[in-house]
């Protein structure tokens, strides 16, 4: 089982550095509480996009069939994944049969949850991950910590290190700029030999049988326009009904990830080069079963924007890794247990249920509900921590009875006086992680028996 | 087989039917579009010029890179220097290409992005490769935002391919400072047409 709350312990030892990361990431909040703010409509865009997707999820296999009808009639070839293995075994039959040795990969949370690169690796290819910060996690042997920004907790100086070892770029050197172009110098010539190109896909439209990446760096169009061979490879949840969505989601999409107005790139691939070939894998790996419960199926609506992880306040302060699991933050909290209940059953309790997740979501994902229901079921199947689980009996205990909660809540004024030593000790798991606040000096009971009668 | 398998599996699960929302452009409209584009345009990096009519053009393209050193375009106004157009060539030679010109059809208000479908250009690989970039739009063109923007792409052929370019390559992966010219173009102008009289397309 992942130890959130022990790999929170780590990160946070380094007190300068959580408030680092933690600086990083609100900084990117603030950018997309700017941008949202030139929207007027943009609480009826996150409405429709909600609607839009519910709509989708309702009719998943006809779209997804109408997708494979179109596409087809475009000359792409399209495969269906039942899970992480089907999809690492198409992948590699396409790339074996036509003897692909390198292969440049944009972004696509989906290959790393698939572990693609280690599967390819282990069978003689060689995948470069071309965005910069997926580029730089790779060559640090690290997955991503972050859905949009994989490097957020690494700092200048060690990219300069990892490129100065590398790249060869000059020790000490640690100017954005210089390291950007150093990135730029080494990936360009990976594209001219690649023989192929892997990108993950931001939206499919049913209509048209298309798909849609949006990248700011072009990695995702220099790794496809070069090589014969393209692979998109999508989770089966990415459909829109109707190009025209796109207008909806396209204006949701970049301003909730990073503030900006709309990603550098938008490219719409609706079939294969002159001579090439273009494949289109769809993937399950799970997703039926989420589909499935009704609790759970609206995180199926997720873009991947990033937004909820950046706002939360427990993502801030203990970092993607922390997790364990390949989505990070609020949405991977309710993804991952659906995967696993077990190897997750701490997820959900890393949440304050403060719910700025669900106010900045752009699909109006009820985050915040969803992580509450998902503690229900991991006390449910007996997953629950033995001490938490003892002391929630307890609280239930308090505060079930009146009599009891009341006698506590008198007493609790003399909270204050209590040594410290009887809160913050290691038999009390709650107190290990919180501060009390101090009581209030006149009880809400008391208040409201004194209230003015008229 | 899998095919079967995950449509069972997505049957099983469905759940009830939710209705589609109407398409809805929520009315949104820029008192001064053009102004819109052009403060947008510069604030995610792009160099804007305008001029009056398409004989401003070669001028403005001289201008904003004097010294290039090859030249791919795909207008009349401008010539190509040191690369001839040719659609068949192996697009691996596009990684010299230090500059190209094309048309953009459907500029965006809202977010700068310009509308680039295949018909504009020989090869995605050029538009890609090349080092920096000049995308040439009418004002007449402009739309206010991506409701309008999918709304005539819709109504077109979808292209093969065709891309919303915003400004030019950029990243901000390293402790999240803002670097232009991340892999592709370095620097990109818009040149827009003011006066649409004169247009030829
Ligand atoms: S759950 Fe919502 S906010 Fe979080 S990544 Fe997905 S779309 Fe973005």
């Amino acid at each position: 089982m992942i130890d959130h709350a022990q790999h929170a312990r780590n990160f946070t030892a380094n007190a300068e550095r959580t408030a680092w990361h933690d600086d990083a990431l609100w900084f990117v909040r603030e950018k997309r509480d700017k941008a949202t703010k030139l929207i007027p409509e943009w609480e009826e865009l996150r409405e429709q996009a909600s609607q839009v997707k519910m709509h989708m999820l309702s009719r998943l296999d006809h779209y997804l069939e109408e997708f494979e009808r179109n596409a087809t009639a475009r000359g792409i070839q399209v495969h269906w994944a039942e899970d992480a293995d089907a999809h690492n075994r198409i992948v590699h039959a396409i790339l074996e049969r036509k003897g692909v040795k390198n292969i440049v990969k944009s972004k696509s949370m989906l290959t790393e949850e698939c572990h693609l690169n280690p599967y390819l690796a282990e069978r003689g290819m060689d995948v470069i991950d071309t965005d910069l910060g997926e580029r730089i996690v790779q060559m640090r042997n690290e997955p991503p910590s972050h859905l949009v920004m994989p490097a957020i907790h690494i700092k200048k100086a060690e990219i300069g290190d990892l490129f100065h070892e590398q790249l060869g770029t000059d020790a000490g050197a640690d100017d954005p700029k210089y390291l950007t172009e150093a990135a730029r110098q080494h990936l360009r010539p990976k594209y001219l030999e690649a023989d192929a190109g892997i990108t993950g896909v931001n939206f499919a439209i049913a209509d048209t049988g298309g798909i849609v990446v949006c990248t700011n760096e072009g990695n995702a169009d220099l790794g496809t326009s070069l090589p014969p061979i393209q692979i998109h490879c999508m989770g089966m949840e990415k459909l829109l009904p109707r190009l025209e969505h796109l207008g909806v989601f396209t204006r949701l999409l970049a301003r909730s990830a990073t503030g900006q107005p709309i990603t550098t790139f938008t490219s719409h691939f609706h079939g294969p080069k002159p001579g090439g070939e273009m494949h289109v894998v769809i993937v399950n790996n799970g997703r039926s079963a989420i589909l499935a419960k009704p609790e759970f199926r609206r995180s199926l609506s997720c873009i991947r924007c990033a937004a909820c992880l950046n706002t939360c306040p427990i993502y801030r302060r203990s970092g993607g890794y922390s997790y364990g699991s390949v989505v990070p933050g609020p949405i991977g909290s309710v993804l991952s247990p659906a995967m696993d209940l077990e190897k997750y059953a701490a997820l959900p309790f890393a949440s304050t249920l403060c719910g700025s997740c669900t106010d900045v979501c752009p699909v109006k994902i009820d985050l915040h509900d969803q992580l509450l229901a998902w503690r229900k079921y991991v006390v449910k199947e007996g997953y629950l921590d033995k001490g938490k689980a003892r002391q929630m009996k307890m609280a239930g205990k308090l505060l079930s009875s009146p009599t009891l909660y009341r006698t506590a809540s008198f007493l609790s004024k003399g909270m204050k006086l209590v040594p410290r030593v009887l809160l913050y000790n290691k038999k009390n798991k709650w107190g290990m992680e919180r501060e009390l606040p101090l009581p209030a000096k006149r009880r809400f009971r008391d208040l409201y028996r004194k209230r003015p009668r008229s | 087989m899998s095919r079967e398998t995950i449509l069972a599996s997505i049957r099983a699960a469905l759940p009830p039917g939710q209705a589609l929302p109407e398409l809805d452009n929520f009315g949104l409209h820029y008192d001064d579009p053009i102004q819109q584009f052009i403060t947008t345009a510069e604030a995610v990096g792009a160099n804007l010029q305008s001029v009056d009519n398409r004989g401003g053009i070669a001028a403005a393209v001289q201008a904003f890179l004097p010294g290039a050193s090859s030249i791919l375009s795909h207008v009349p106004e401008v010539p190509c220097k040191n690369f001839t157009r040719d659609a068949d060539r192996d697009p691996h030679a596009y990684s010299d290409l230090d500059l190209i010109v094309v048309e953009g059809l459907i500029p965006v208000a809202e977010n700068a992005a310009i509308w680039v479908p295949d018909s504009q250009y020989d090869d995605h690989a050029a538009m890609v490769l090349t080092q920096h970039q000049v995308i040439i739009v009418r004002a007449s063109d402009l739309v206010d935002h991506m409701h309008q923007a999918y709304a005539k792409v819709a109504a077109a052929e979808v292209p093969r391919f065709g891309f919303f370019l915003s400004g030019p390559t950029k990243t901000a992966d390293i402790e999240q400072s803002l670097v232009l010219g991340a892999q592709g173009t370095r620097s990109l102008l818009i040149i827009m047409i003011r006066d649409e009289s004169t247009s030829t397309i």
